[in-house]
C-alpha cells in the first residue's frame, strides 16, 4: 500500500530521504519534560526521558528525527545538504509530519517529534513552515508529547517566540566552536545570527518562570530548555577552547545541553580535514566526559585543561587525569570528606557519592561496603580510605597510579582482539588472592612478560 | 530446640501474598529472626523449621499499605512494590527485614538510605531492577493496531511490571482501546477508551497473524514499514557500532519489536 504525496514521491521515499538527511543532528533526547496526561489527548512527558530504540550506530532512537525539507539555499561546506551537492531533494507537507508523528507515537514507536529543517527560500518562510506545522500538531492533532525544534537563525523573533510557547525544547545550532570555523565552513552564517535567537529563547525562558510564579497556568515556553550543537575535528580548535566555549553556553546563555558531534567527512571538499581513521570518537566521548564533569561534579574548564595542555588524555578520562594531577588532595576519607570531595574521585559517580553521604549518617562505611554501593573500587582505590586506611598498600605517585589505570586497558586492548579474556593468565597475580602486585609485576603485566 | 525452631511463612507470589505475609509475620509477636518470609514454590525446604501457608487477604494488605505509606513515604513505599514485582526468589524476606528494620525506630530518613544493612540493600537492588524493566518496557514496548482500531501488544518482562506499565500507557493513551500482554504470565491489561483500565489473567495468548488470530489492518503494515525504514536511514554508517547497540538494546527484547522483525 503505497500512499503517494504530491510530486510524484511517496512518503516512504520522503521519510528516507529527510531522516537520511537528519542523521547528522546529534541532539535527540526527550529529557526535560514531567507533564501529565490530560485525561483526553494523546501524550504525556517523562523528565527522564525515553529511549524507544537503537539504531546500528548505537545511538538513541527517542524522537522521529527529520528534517522538514533539504531544499537548502545554503552551501556549508560540512553538510549533506548543501546546495552544490547533487541528492534527492524532499520536501513534506505538514500534514504529513503530523500524521507520521501521531501514527508512530501511537504505536509507541517514539516519543515525540524533533523538526529541524533545510532553509528553503528563506529563514523566515523555513520558520514559518515549522510553526505551522507544530501549530497542526498541537492543536489539531492534539499531540500532548515533547517536541523538539530548531530555531532558524534570522528568522523573526516573532515566529520564535509563537513556535516556543509549542515546543518542549529549541535548539539553535552553534555548528563550529568558533567564529572563525563558521565563517571558514559555513560562508551564509554568521555567529551573531545564531547567539541572537539563543539569546531571546534564554531570555523568553527566565520571563515565562517569572510568569509562571504568578500565574500557574500561563502557557509555557519552551519548558524542556535549550540546547545546542557543535561539529568536533572540522576545523582545529583544541579542547581547552571548545570546553571554554561549552562552559559560557551554559553560564552565559543557560543552556540546557551542548552536544558534540564527531565530524564525519559526507563531502569531498578541499577545506574540510581527511580523517583516514574515521570520525573523532575518542575525543567526542572524551568532551562528553568533561561536560559531563561541568554539569554535575562541579568542575571548572580551566581545572581539566589548559593553555599548555590543551587535549584530553587519551589513556585516562579527564576525571582520572585530574585526580592524578592534584594528588595533594587525595586520599579522600568516605567517612569524612564533604560531598564535593567524594565525586571528584574516580570510580565515585554522582549516584554513588550520594548514597556514600546517606549511608554514612547511620553506619561507618569500609570497602565492602563501598563495593556494594556501586563504587568502582578498581579506580577509585588509589584516591580513598576508610577509616583511614587505604585498600591496599599503595603508593600516593602519578607514574604508579597511571600505570596501574592504563595497564588494564592496554590488557583489555590487547585480549579483546582476539577474544581471550585476561583473567586466564591471572591465576597468580589476581589482587583477590592477598598477595599485592608490586609494581614491577604490573610493568611486566603491561608488557605481556609475566 | 522446639521453642526456637524457626517459623517460615509460606505466601503467593504477589504484592498482596507478601504484604499479608508481612501482616502475619508481626500477628505472631515473636522475635522476628526466627521468621522467615518465603515465596511458596521457591527456596530450599529448611529441617528445623515449622512451615505455615499465608493466605493473601485484602484486608490485611490494606492495613500493611497504609501503614507503610504513613510511616514511610510515597516514594520508599513505591520502592517496596516495584521490589516486590521483582522476579528474585528471596524478594520476601528482603522485604520483610527492611520493613522490620524501618519500623524498629531505630531507622531515621528515608528508609532505603540505610544501605550499610544487607537487606535494605537487597531490596533496593530489586527494586532498581524491577524499575529498570519498567522502564525498558515503557521503551521497548510495540502496539499493533489490530482491525477495529483496537491496539495490541506482546510483552515477556522479567519482573512482574505490567500494572505499572499500564498506568504508564492509561495516562499516555488515554482515548485509546488498548490491551497489553504478558506473555510469561499470562496476563492482560486491559484498557478501554476514557474508562478505568483492569488485569485479567488466564488463557493463552492468541497468535498476533493468522486466520483464526488477530487481524492487523492494513496501514499497520505500513507504517510498521515506514519504521524499519526510518531506523534504518538514521543509523550513520561511519560510526557503526553493533555492540554499544546490543549493550543499550539487549536481544531479549527485539523478538517484541518490529523494527527487528524479519521481512
Amino acid at each position: 500500500m503505497e500512499y503517494l504525496a504530491a510530486g510524484g514521491m511517496t512518503v516512504m521515499d520522503k521519510l528516507g530521504i529527510l531522516s537520511d538527511a537528519a542523521k547528522y543532528d546529534v541532539a535527540c533526547t526527550s529529557s526535560g519534560v514531567d507533564r501529565k496526561g490530560n485525561g483526553r489527548d494523546m501524550g504525556n512527558c517523562v523528565a527522564a526521558g525515553i529511549c524507544h530504540s537503537f539504531s546500528a550506530d548505537g545511538r538513541c532512537i527517542s524522537l522521529l528525527k527529520i528534517l522538514l525539507t533539504n531544499e537548502c539555499i545554503y552551501d556549508c561546506k560540512y553538510c549533506l545538504n548543501r546546495k552544490s551537492n547533487d541528492i534527492p531533494r524532499a520536501t513534506f507537507t505538514p500534514e504529513e509530519v503530523c500524521d507520521l508523528t501521531m501514527q508512530f507515537y501511537r504505536r509507541n514507536y517514539i516519543e515525540g517529534l524533533f523538526l529541524s529543517s533545510g532553509i528553503i527560500q528563506n529563514p523566515n518562510y523555513t520558520m514559518e513552515l515549522i510553526y505551522r506545522t507544530i501549530w497542526i500538531l498541537r492543536n489539531r492533532c492534539r499531540f500532548n508529547g515533547y517536541v523538539h525544534v530548531k530555531a532558524i537563525p534570522g528568522a523573526d523573533p516573532r515566529l520564535i517566540q509563537l513556535t516556543g510557547y509549542l515546543a518542549d525544547r529549541m535548539s539553535v545550532n552553534l555548528e563550529l566552536p568558533t567564529a572563525e570555523g563558521l565563517k571558514n565552513l559555513a560562508p551564509n552564517k554568521h555567529r551573531k545570527t545564531i547567539l541572537a535567537p539563543m539569546r531571546q529563547i534564554q531570555n523568553g525562558i527566565t520571563e515565562n518562570k517569572n510568569e509562571l510564579v504568578l500565574y500557574r497556568n500561563a502557557p509555557r515556553f519552551v519548558g524542556g530548555g535549550q540546547s545546542t550543537q557543535m561539529i568536533i575535528g572540522a576545523t582545529p580548535e583544541s579542547d581547552f577552547q571548545i570546553m571554554n566555549v561549552a562552559e559560557s553556553l551554559y553560564q552565559k546563555f543557560s543552556l540546557k545541553r551542548v552536544f558534540y558531534s564527531a565530524f564525519v567527512r559526507v563531502n569531498e571538499d578541499k577545506a574540510l580535514p581527511a580523517l583516514p581513521g574515521g570520525p573523532p570518537l575518542l575525543r567526542e566521548h572524551r568532551l562528553y566526559q568533561a561536560d559531563w564533569l561541568l554539569r554535575f561534579y562541579g568542575f571548572k574548564a580551566e581545572e581539566l585543561l589548559s593553555e599548555k595542555r590543551p587535549f584530553f588524555n587519551v589513556m585516562l578520562d579527564p576525571k582520572e587525569d585530574w585526580a592524578v594531577r592534584h594528588l595533594e588532595q587525595f586520599p579522600v576519607e568516605i567517612n569524612r570528606a564533604p560531598y564535593e570531595m567524594i565525586v571528584r574521585v574516580p570510580g565515585i559517580g554522582v549516584k554513588s557519592a550520594m548514597r556514600i553521604v546517606n549511608a554514612r549518617r547511620t553506619a561507618s562505611l569500609d570497602f565492602s561496603s563501598l563495593k556494594k554501593i556501586g563504587v568502582v573500587l578498581k579506580r577509585a582505590l588509589y584516591f580513598i580510605t576508610c577509616n583511614g586506611k587505604m585498600m591496599y598498600r599503595t603508593k600516593l605517585e602519578e607514574d604508579y597510579i597511571v600505570r596501574n589505570l592504563t595497564a588494564d586497558v592496554k590488557n583489555r586492548q590487547q585480549f579483546a582482539s582476539d577474544g581471550m579474556s585476561y583473567r586466564q593468565l591471572s591465576l597468580f597475580d589476581d589482587t583477590v588472592l592477598g598477595a599485592n602486585p608490586t609494581a614491577a609485576d604490573n610493568g611486566k603485566v603491561a608488557f605481556g612478560q609475566l | 530446640m522446639t521453642e526456637e525452631e524457626n517459623i517460615v511463612l509460606l505466601c503467593e507470589d504477589s504484592l498482596e501474598g507478601i504484604f499479608t505475609g508481612i501482616y502475619e509475620a508481626y500477628a505472631l509477636k515473636k522475635p522476628h529472626d526466627g521468621i522467615v518470609l518465603q515465596i511458596m514454590g521457591e527456596g530450599d525446604m529448611l529441617l528445623f523449621a515449622t512451615y505455615r501457608t499465608v493466605v493473601s487477604d485484602g484486608v490485611k494488605t490494606e492495613k500493611v499499605i497504609r501503614t507503610l505509606r504513613s510511616r514511610f513515604g510515597e516514594k520508599d513505599y513505591f520502592a517496596l512494590c516495584l521490589a516486590a514485582a521483582s522476579a528474585a526468589p528471596d524478594k520476601a524476606q528482603a522485604i520483610y527485614k527492611t520493613v522490620v528494620w524501618g519500623l524498629s525506630g531505630r531507622c531515621r530518613g528515608s528508609i532505603l538510605d540505610h544501605l550499610a544493612d544487607d537487606n535494605v540493600r537487597r531490596t533496593l537492588e530489586l527494586s532498581r531492577g524491577a524499575g529498570n524493566e519498567l522502564h525498558r518496557m515503557q521503551e521497548f514496548l510495540r502496539f499493533s493496531e489490530l482491525e477495529g482500531g483496537m491496539l495490541y501488544a506482546v510483552i515477556g518482562p522479567k519482573d512482574n511490571v505490567l500494572p505499572m506499565l499500564t498506568v504508564h500507557f492509561a495516562d499516555r493513551l488515554p482515548m485509546e482501546n488498548f490491551v497489553i500482554c504478558d506473555e510469561n504470565r499470562k496476563l492482560y491489561a486491559i484498557h478501554p477508551a476514557g474508562k478505568e483500565w483492569f488485569l485479567m489473567s488466564g488463557q493463552d495468548t492468541p497468535p498476533l497473524t493468522g486466520d483464526e488470530g488477530l487481524k492487523m489492518t492494513a496501514e499497520e503494515e505500513y507504517y510498521q514499514e515506514l519504521f524499519r525504514h526510518f531506523c534504518h536511514k538514521i543509523s550513520i554508517e561511519g560510526r557503526k557500532n553493533l555492540k554499544l547497540q546490543q549493550h543499550m538494546l539487549p536481544l531479549r527484547f527485539r523478538n517484541y519489536m518490529v523494527e527487528f522483525a524479519e521481512k
